[in-house]
């Protein structure tokens, strides 16, 4: 009875050919873990779908609670270092930042990431063996950028 | 050596405020659920992921999306699903009938009104884009500030945007009109 009601929900959404972004979507728009490629795409869905107008306040209204109570680090300040501005970029420092880019352009399920890994953990200060591990979680429920084995492995 | 992990009451503790409240403002207005039942489902997806995750391997920013995913999917499931299919059963002869007499607006007011929803939508779809945006949020509810964080602009960015695209709207309508 539950899976009919929930693919009923589905279709309901789906009716008009629109494919919501799911709630891990939201949560990143929220705290600007989107590159402005995807910002604009959720917005542009968002801005016609009152359902995911719906969720996303209700994502947005829980962010800072979670983020606090996780430990997370601030999303506001989290935004400003995942997007600088583009005014230092001179010469020779432009390449490398162009190539990252142009790669992550490449890769549409890249997300910019806005954590520092140093604290982006569960309770970082009640254990320090936290890591990142994909391998022991379903593969549709990832986040790449959340389970970076080289940057901290 | 590592601390061991949190209990699951602990972690709950200090999630379940946060998603309660969230759950709370947000849910359907028509919604046949009580937001405990919401927030129940959202405990069971968070439960599922703390006891698949004995050696602590997961991280904090992992939890805050199962979080987020579970929230939403049990604000959609629940959605025009159970409290629509309680109206439709609720809807029987006497309500029709009583229907009759209200002053709900009938067939013509109806496709006055679409043939406008309609003018109004293609007015929003030739305003340039990010005109088109941010007014595609105001009139979903946003308020300036929250548009601005949308965008990732400023908050005289976004005002300008939204007054622009709304004065541009209105002129459009208006030459309909006319």
């Amino acid at each position: 009875m539950d899976e009919m009601m929930h693919e009923l929900a589905r279709l309901r959404r789906s009716a008009h050919g629109r494919r919501c972004p799911d709630g891990a979507r939201l949560a990143r728009l929220a705290q600007g873990r989107v590159w402005p490629w995807q910002r604009r795409e959720l917005i542009d869905h968002i801005a016609e779908c009152a359902d995911c107008a719906e969720d996303y306040r209700a994502v947005r209204m829980a962010r800072d609670g979670l983020v606090q109570a996780l430990g997370l680090p601030d999303p506001e300040l989290g935004r400003e270092g995942a997007f600088p501005p583009l005014a230092w970029l001179t010469g020779a420092a432009a390449a490398p930042v162009l190539a990252v880019l142009l790669h992550a352009s490449l890769d549409p399920s890249s997300t910019p990431s806005a954590f520092d890994p140093a604290t982006d953990r569960l309770f970082a200060s009640d254990f320090d063996g936290a890591r990142g591990k994909a391998a022991d979680v379903p593969a549709d429920v990832l986040f790449a950028s959340d389970f970076d084995e080289s940057g901290h492995g | 050596m590592p601390a061991p992990r949190p209990s699951f009451e602990a972690l709950w503790q200090k999630l379940a405020p946060h998603v309660r409240a969230a759950v709370l403002r947000c849910r359907p207005a028509d919604s046949a659920l009580d937001a405990d039942d919401l927030l129940q489902e959202v405990r069971i997806r968070v439960w599922q992921v703390w006891q698949g995750d004995r050696k602590s391997q997961l991280r904090a920013s992992y939890y805050y999306k199962v979080v987020n995913s579970a929230m939403v999917d049990a604000l959609r499931r629940h959605r025009g699903t159970l409290a629509g299919a309680q109206r439709e059963h609720d809807d029987g002869l006497e309500e029709r009938l009583d229907r009759i007499d209200s002053p709900e607006p009938g067939p013509d007011h109806r496709l006055a009104d679409d043939h406008r929803r309609r003018r109004l939508a293609a007015a929003l779809g030739a305003l340039p884009a990010e005109r088109r945006r941010a007014v595609g949020l105001f009139l979903q509810g946003f308020t300036v500030p929250e548009i601005a964080e949308l965008m990732a602009c400023d908050h005289d960015r976004a005002h300008n945007l939204t007054y622009r695209g709304i004065r541009a709207l209105k002129r459009t309508m208006s030459d309909d009109d006319g």
